[in-house]
């Protein structure tokens, strides 16, 4: 059922900036939805139109029910959690955490008991007496969450809540909010420019770019059959690769004559120039000079990554990425044939940029 | 690559810093060699920042010594020491162009350095940044990205014997993070300048290191090889900080 | 050597500090345990002969209370319409900058210009003042410069109109300096107008409020110009400690007894800047935690 509705929903700045050209988007009840993109892509602008701190000069915003697209922040029963925190710095955590309930005047008794709840909920009960100061900025986005939690609010709101944070703070906190939404079922619209991010808590994601949305749907759908060039390179770290080809009968025709892919794997008719797309994961590379298919190029950096490699390699001004076990060894300015395996292969058009 | 480094560009010994009672640097040791890309991986107030703000003469240990190049550098000022420092705030002067942006660190005074070097020097940072097309945009027009790259370009064109970076990419978007790192891998080839960089991201410190220095209760805790590191962490901490837990 | 070249640095400023600031301070208390006169000539020790006239002179213990008055009632009605006036200004509309001007220009004006033009518009026949409220039908409107009771307010009413630009100043950067996001959070939040106001803005805005206050306060109980120009220095109602002093030195020409005056209104004085710096390094480490 649809609980978030988006409808043209749009953003035009008094200077004349577009910051987002009408987005539909509707959100079921207890989805967990991540807004991803690039920066500028008006992925926060659409956030803070939904929770009524931007106002939309289009469009309408439909929530529960109700259309609130005219209706301030405090009429929209959301919760926020911003990206720099934004606790109340003279306040106490504990005087953090009442601060809706004394807002919706909830008597001080059982503000106290929601606050403790809360607060053990989210792991900050030994920092109830601290100063926001006080906390490492884990601590302090812990706290926003739980603000954001404790008015038992109908929508989530989170504005790249764990862009600050170190890797290693980023990835705990992380699993703790799927663990709270999973929990809470509150429905949640979450931003963020990290794909991985996007990856690993959303149910469904939203590519946005240029104040449009490329395209919607789960991380695999995403990953896997990418709309577009742009959101075929922009998920996956890194992103998928592109070789310009000439699509013929007996396969997938290169520049040089080669072939990079003898029979045809995708799923489309269409003869011609295109633009194969493949992401590192399905680059094989092989040393093998009589090695008929797959593109020549030259090894130009090799990235350890711990569990793997990543190969970056040149053709003739194509610059390539291949994932590769971390014990294959390749030395620089060694020569070497990257094969494409069938299963990943993606055709788009040279002009739109589509998929074929 | 061993912990004996050929021909040391940079010797740490015994460096001690305190701020107050609280003890950062505990009698550090590390050498770093010519050539070398030493990433220094520590979790959050390990005293990474420390260790580069010693290096650069803004902070004076209370006990060790800092050579630079064989020469006992323990109490020179910043100046004398040929460092460049590369932040994670990157700060250009707003309304000058990135020409004027880059040329302004070779116009120090006692610098003395022909229009032509200084043009030629300019030219030479823009084209390994791939940025020569912004020369002539003012500073506060360019993206994220971009400021970078002029930041890391400011840098480039005195030419240091030491760049240290401290989390040069980490308020960048995660996808552009990811470009400049193989920019920066493939860039440093070129230079030949000696590099320290501090991280917390594991995908950087594995991809850029030639060693990776653990930081660790203020002295060095581990040190060795991207592989080594990753296959052989010596505390579980240092495991955490390389993402296997 | 780094040591001597800071002392070498660090003496100038010491040497201009003693002459000019701790050896004026020490000579005015010294002359207060003398009978030395502004003519000059002899002088002798008196020991504590002045300071007992003081606290027993009815005069003083006048001047300290309409000082104290004259202080908290200023500096109490500069704070609250400063910050009233600030709030309603802190917005961007046409005309700020023209309006803001407007509003500064009697700060910059010099208090004894100002408080000859004040009597013009206080006179009691011709002011313009009482020439509006007799037009508005006020048969006997209120004689400003002679009734005792409203002499007094009359010099509030021009410090105030001089010094609450001061106030709207800082309490402009006050709420500048209150980052937009807290009100964002808190419409999240759901809390009225009044609750932010109450809760975020005034709490916020508090410790330079309060700093502002101090600083005013040290300078009001100095008051000493538009006494002058409003009503001189001799007038009961109206005497503060500093006119009481001029009275002493130069019309009496008492000046040990005046410096033993004097000596009391430093105290006072002394008192309010040791607030100030705390308060002052109060907020500065404060923010200092921030940083961290």
């Amino acid at each position: 059922m649809t609980f978030l509705a988006l409808n043209a929903v749009a953003k035009t700045y008094a200077d004349g900036t577009i910051a987002v050209h009408g987005v539909d988007l509707a959100v079921d009840e207890g989805e967990f939805v991540v807004l991803l993109g690039p920066s500028g892509c008006g992925k926060t602008t659409t956030l803070r139109m939904v929770a009524g701190l931007e106002r939309a000069t289009g469009g309408s915003i439909q929530l529960a029910g109700k259309i609130v697209t005219d209706l301030p922040p405090s009429q929209r029963d959301v919760g926020f959690v911003f990206q720099f925190y934004a606790l109340y710095p003279h306040l106490t955590v504990r005087d953090n955490l009442a601060f809706p309930l004394e807002a919706v005047g909830v008597p001080w008794r059982e503000r106290a008991v929601r606050v403790n709840e809360v607060a053990a909920a989210v792991g900050v009960t030994e920092l109830l007496s601290a100063l926001p100061r006080q906390l490492s900025g884990g601590d302090q986005q812990r706290v926003s969450l739980a603000r954001a939690l404790i008015r038992r609010p109908r929508l989530w709101l989170m504005d790249e809540p764990l862009g600050t944070l170190d890797a290693a703070v980023r990835a705990s906190l992380g699993a703790f909010i799927h663990e709270q939404q999973r929990r809470h079922r509150v429905t949640t619209l979450f931003v963020t420019h990290d794909q991985e991010e996007a990856m690993q808590l959303a149910d469904r994601v939203v590519v946005m770019e240029a104040g449009r949305i490329r395209q919607v749907g789960t991380p695999t759908a995403i990953h896997d059959a990418p709309r577009s060039r742009f959101v075929a390179h922009f998920v996956g770290s890194p992103g998928m690769n592109f070789i310009p080809a000439t699509r013929t009968a007996q396969g997938l025709c290169l520049a040089d004559g080669r072939h990079l892919m003898i029979h045809n794997a995708a799923s489309t008719d269409v003869l011609g120039p295109v633009i194969v797309g493949v992401r590192p994961q399905w680059l094989q590379v092989s040393t093998d000079e009589s090695e008929k298919v797959g593109l020549v190029a030259t090894v130009v950096l090799d990235e350890y990554q711990g569990d793997h490699r990543l190969l970056h390699a040149d053709a003739e001004g194509l610059r390539l990425v291949a994932r590769i076990p971390a014990t294959q060894r390749h030395a620089l300015g060694a020569r070497v044939i990257l094969v494409p395996h069938a299963e990943g292969i993606r055709l788009f058009d040279p002009h739109s940029g589509a998929a074929l | 690559m061993s912990d004996a480094v050929q021909s040391p560009v940079l010797v740490l010994g015994g460096v001690r810093v305190e701020f107050g009672r609280k003890s950062v640097l505990a009698g550090l040791d590390l050498t770093v060699g010519a050539n070398e890309l030493l990433i220094v991986l520590g979790a959050t107030g390990a005293g990474k920042t420390t260790l580069l703000r010693t290096i650069a003469g803004l902070q004076t240990p209370i006990a060790g010594t800092v050579a630079i190049a064989g020469v006992d550098m323990t109490h020179a000022p910043p100046g004398l020491r040929d460092v460049a420092l590369v932040f994670q705030n990157f700060s250009l002067y707003p309304g000058w162009s990135v020409r004027r942006n880059l040329a302004f660190p070779l116009r120090a005074p006692g610098r003395q350095l022909s229009d032509d070097v200084i043009d030629e020097r300019v030219t030479w940072a823009a084209r390994l940044l791939h940025i020569e097309g912004l020369l002539d945009k003012p500073a506060e027009r360019l993206s994220g990205g971009q400021m970078q790259r002029v930041a890391i370009g400011r840098a480039l064109v005195r030419r240091p014997r030491i760049f240290l970076f401290d989390e040069p990419l980490t308020n960048l978007d995660a996808k552009l993070r990811e470009e400049l790192r193989v920019e920066l891998a493939l860039l440093r080839r070129q230079l030949g300048i000696p590099m320290i960089y501090v991280t917390h991201d594991r995908s950087e410190a594995l991809a850029l290191a030639d060693r990776i220095a653990v930081l660790a209760g203020g002295v060095i805790a581990q040190i060795g090889s991207s592989e080594s590191v990753w296959n052989t962490p010596v505390t579980a901490a240092v495991a955490a900080l390389l993402g296997r837990s | 050597m780094r040591h001597r070249l800071g002392w070498a640095f660090v003496i100038p400023t010491l040497l201009f500090l003693i002459i000019f600031n701790v050896f004026p301070l020490i000579s005015s208390v010294v002359l207060g345990f003398t009978n030395s006169e502004l003519t000059g000539g002899s002088w002798e020790w008196v020991g504590g002969r002045n300071f007992s006239r003081v606290f027993n002179d009815p005069k003083y213990a006048a001047a300290v209370r309409t000082t104290v008055l004259f202080t908290v009632v200023a500096v109490a009605v500069e704070l609250a319409l400063g910050f009233i006036l600030a709030l309603a200004l802190h917005r961007d509309f046409r005309g700020k900058t023209a309006i803001l001007t407007l509003l500064l220009i009697p700060m910059m004006l010099p208090p004894a210009v100002m408080g000859i033009y004040w009597n013009f518009l206080f006179d009691g026949d011709y002011g313009v003042i009482n020439q509006v409220l007799h037009a508005g039908g006020l048969l006997a409107p209120p004689q400003w410069r002679t009734d005792p009771g409203l002499k007094l307010l009359a010099v509030v009413a021009v410090d105030v109109w001089m010094w609450s630009p001061f106030m709207l100043l800082i309490s402009l950067a006050g709420l500048g300096s209150i980052p937009k996001h807290l009100y964002e959070a808190a419409e999240i939040d759901r809390a009225s107008r009044w609750m932010v106001f109450r809760r975020i803005t005034l709490p916020l805005c508090a410790p330079l409020l309060g700093l502002a206050a101090l600083l005013r306060a040290t300078d009001a109980l100095k008051q000493f110009d538009l006494v002058m120009a409003i009503t001189g220095p001799n007038d009961a109602s109206t005497q503060t400690l500093s006119t009481l002093l001029y009275q002493v030195i130069f019309s009496n020409q008492r000046v040990g007894l005046g410096a033993a005056y004097a000596c009391v209104v430093l105290v006072l004085v002394i008192a309010l800047a040791i607030g100030v710096t705390r308060a002052l390094a109060r907020m500065r480490s404060a923010n200092a935690g921030q940083a961290v």
